[in-house]
């Protein structure tokens, strides 16, 4: 077993390193402990006879190998102080602990999973979701107020619920600064957070009292989705219900830059941010992917259902509250216009293919590439020759010249022909956050 | 374009009209039922959202829809004008029909999560196809252009009829339709025929007998066909030859009587050469056969699915189950206007 002692070198770096950290302390150390706790479990193996372990203990140990060299590269970063200021300043830095203990989470789930670990022991306790989040809530509240941060509402304490028309303050002139076909969206505000309100222009093809029952049925099943790189919502609101007309209003965050697209079409962007976006976007998919409970897929990945923030922060959009969405848009959603430059070459093969991870990797893969060459995808291709060069002759657009090479690596085994060989989103938030970790050093 | 010359429309007037409630909703209005108090029974009136000129399709609709006279297409009762309870103040047009109890075939499937019991299957697939054959026969020919789950209604008894013929119209052989024009006016990508993805596609009865395969695939597994396909795939895949996967109802046709030759039929229906699909008439025939197989236990499953409607419902709270009629939008004649106004 090649792996173990590179992971258990990796560890008692990672021991080192916290005794040096200037700040969040309370959660690097809480890092560091549960990093123990799995180093006990590879000790375990590592007294194993030979050829004792399955493929599947192989395949946890590698993945904790990437997870841990992620966290390394997380924690040095509290051990240099010039960091200490910027961190300060920015909103984010709770969200890579978090990442990182969920990632840590995982590979105690595989690696005890694999080697069938007695449920119940003290490892248990450790990685017991309930305890782990208020650890990680206090760990937090105490970093913070060591940095003095303010401590500002936090965005995801409002609940999703029914709003009323006059819980919306709009922005004047009241005028939308998006419009598509089926919607038009305002700025304002709600409870001290700004807004985007999108309003259905369309008449919609269910009755106000079917879109309650959707919203309620979707609040209460829904797994909430409390990352920064999720773009939050905040409800629904009727306006005339009871009229001919009745109108809808979805409330969710406002992203100052726009979608993910124009951004990439306006800016210029150095290596170190758009491997930092792509970092964000994958966090946004690793939450939504993620192993507990049941996982999900989005469904419809491009660069237009992620949504960029004034501090450059991407969220991804368009799946919560997306059953009440779609009640509210007219049946026959697209016609046929959406561009196959995001589909895998599998489904792309069958119109009968099963939608899998696998292909949300490929597409995301594509929005990866975007971001880092700000083009768009298989620009003026008919759906003809994507089939044929995708499909048929296993292309991939290439990335350029100076890209690079870990970011490369990521992004063309998103791309992978062979389904099979595609990372997970949680492997690809561990390769991209050492990603960012070494072009930030440089 | 009129089909046969038509009396002028029976008005219904509000003050017939009591218990408006909304029971669904299409691409340009809603739909309501209602009691009418004279006739001692409850109707459904299709609404326009507004009386923006659009009215052209509605009254069209009305006009293919009158022609009636099968019970395996929904009858049109009247012309309802007047400002309904709940609209405020505008006067507005509508078409009353009978109500359909037990919603559309799209409902049921949702509801069911399964296919149904195999005699109301095999009923549905020839009660839907004698609804076609009754179109296609009528002189001049009637297209639907439309068919899919949820134009497929049921009454208390889960018999079905035909409805929404907001892109029907009659099959005249000269007749050449732009492929711009059906873009905008589009049917369900799913059930469409491969011709119809073409640049020069005038529809023909062999492209409702296309949608009628897709549709007797949809009935026998309860599955809505290339589910996790986006629509350009599926534009682009049908030409190709992708047809919904028979692997599911291959495993259990040889324990199903007359199974094995509905497939046979949904295959020859699919045919990508239109001159190699069967007539409405042969579809029906064959039908027909299949369905006396399973005639004689057709009342238990059509009682077993009524209790499990009647479950689901007041599990859910849910008072009703009606019809969800979507109608597309399409631009049409005015044809009835001037009668109208």
């Amino acid at each position: 077993m090649d792996f173990i002692e590179p992971i258990l070198s990796v560890a008692s770096q990672i021991y080192n390193l916290v005794e040096n950290v200037k700040a969040n302390k309370k959660r690097c150390r809480r890092v560091c402990q549960r990093v123990r706790a799995l180093e006990d479990l590879v000790r375990s193996i590592k007294k194993r006879k030979q050829g004792q372990n399955s493929a599947d203990v192989e395949k946890a140990l590698r993945q904790l190998s990437i997870t841990l060299t992620s966290a390394q590269e997380l924690i040095r970063k509290y051990t240099l102080a010039k960091w200490v200021e910027r961190i300060v300043n920015s909103s984010s830095h709770g969200d890579e602990f978090n990442s990182v203990n969920e990632r840590l989470n995982d590979a105690f789930q595989s690696l005890s999973g694999a080697l069938q670990v007695e449920q119940g022991n003290m490892l248990n306790q450790v990685f017991e979701l309930s305890s782990r989040e208020k650890e990680d809530e206090v760990d937090q509240r105490e970093d913070d107020t060591e940095l003095k941060r303010l401590n500002k509402p936090r965005i995801t304490d409002e609940v999703i619920r029914m709003i009323k028309a006059d819980e919306l303050k709009y922005h004047y002139p009241k005028e939308p600064f998006m419009t598509t076909s089926t919607s038009e969206v305002y700025r304002g505000e709600f409870h001290g957070f700004q807004v985007a309100i999108k309003r259905y222009t369309e008449p919609v093809s269910t009755s106000p009292r079917d879109v309650r029952s959707i919203f309620n049925k979707e609040v209460s099943t829904m797994k909430r989705f409390e990352s920064p790189n999720i773009l939050r919502m905040f409800g629904i609101c009727f306006q005339d219900e009871d009229g001919p007309s009745p109108q809808f209003l979805i409330v969710m965050e406002y992203c100052e830059m726009g979608s993910l697209r124009q951004v990439l079409d306006k800016c210029k962007l150095s290596w170190t941010s758009r491997a930092c976006m792509c970092l964000d976007a994958a966090k946004g998919l690793y939450r939504l992917h993620q192993t507990e409970e049941k996982s999900k897929v989005h469904g419809c990945i491009n660069s237009s259902t992620f949504l960029v923030d004034k501090g450059y922060t991407v969220k991804l959009g368009g799946f919560e509250l997306a059953k009440t969405e779609t009640s509210l848009k007219k049946q026959a959603k697209d016609k046929g216009s959406t561009s196959l430059c995001y589909s895998s070459p599998e489904m792309l093969g069958s119109a009968n293919y099963v939608y899998s991870k696998e292909c949300e990797i490929y597409s995301f893969g594509i929005v990866l590439w975007e971001i880092a060459t700000g083009q768009k995808p298989l620009k003026d291709w008919s759906s003809q020759d994507i089939y044929q060069k995708v499909c048929k002759e296993k292309f991939q657009e290439p990335l350029p010249d100076n890209c690079p090479e870990a970011l490369r690596q990521v992004i063309n085994a998103c791309r992978d022909y062979d389904s099979f060989k595609r990372p997970s989103a949680g492997e690809l938030v561990d390769k991209l956050r050492s990603t960012v970790a070494q072009l930030e050093a440089q | 374009m009129e089909p046969v010359s038509l009396p002028a429309p029976t008005l219904i007037e509000e003050s017939n009209l009591t218990d408006w409630k909304v029971i669904g909703s299409g691409g340009f209005g809603q739909i309501y039922s209602a009691r009418h108090h004279k006739w001692c029974c409850s109707v459904a009136i299709k609404l326009l959202h507004y009386d923006d000129g659009t009215n052209g399709s509605l009254l069209r609709e009305m006009d293919m829809m009158r022609i009636g006279g099968s019970p395996f297409v929904i009858q049109v009762l009247g012309v309802f004008k007047g400002r309904p309870a709940s609209s405020g103040l505008s006067v507005q047009l509508g078409l009353v029909m009978e109500l359909m109890e037990r919603g559309s075939l799209a409902c049921l499937q949702k509801t069911l999560c399964e296919t149904p019991p195999w005699p109301l299957v095999f009923r549905l697939a020839h009660q839907v196809a004698l609804g076609i054959n009754f179109l296609h026969t009528l002189s001049p020919s009637v297209l639907h252009l439309d068919l899919k789950p949820s134009n497929v209604l049921l009454d208390s008894s889960l018999n079905a009829k035909l409805t929404d013929f907001g892109l029907a119209r009659c099959y005249h052989s000269t007749t050449r339709l732009s492929k711009k024009v059906d873009r905008e006016e589009g049917g369900t990508n799913s059930y469409m025929p491969p011709e119809a993805f073409k640049v020069t596609y005038s529809p023909t009865r062999a492209s409702d007998i296309y949608s009628y395969g897709i549709l007797l695939w949809s009935i026998v597994t309860g599955k809505q066909p290339y589910a996790d396909a986006i629509s350009s795939i599926v534009r682009f895949r049908i030409p190709l030859g992708d047809r919904p996967s028979l692997d599911e109802i291959q495993s259990q046709a040889a324990g199903i009587a007359g199974l094995r030759r509905l497939t046979n039929l949904m295959e020859k229906c699919w045919e990508t050469k239109p001159n190699l699909r069967p007539t409405s008439h042969e579809c029906t025939t064959e039908t027909e056969e299949l369905y006396k197989m399973h005639r004689h236990t057709i009342n238990d499953a059509v009682f077993q699915v009524l209790k499990k409607l009647d479950k689901k419902e007041e599990e859910e709270g849910v008072t009703q189950q009606f019809q969800r009629v979507h109608i597309s939008q399409a631009s049409g004649s005015v044809l009835m206007l001037n009668l109208l106004n």
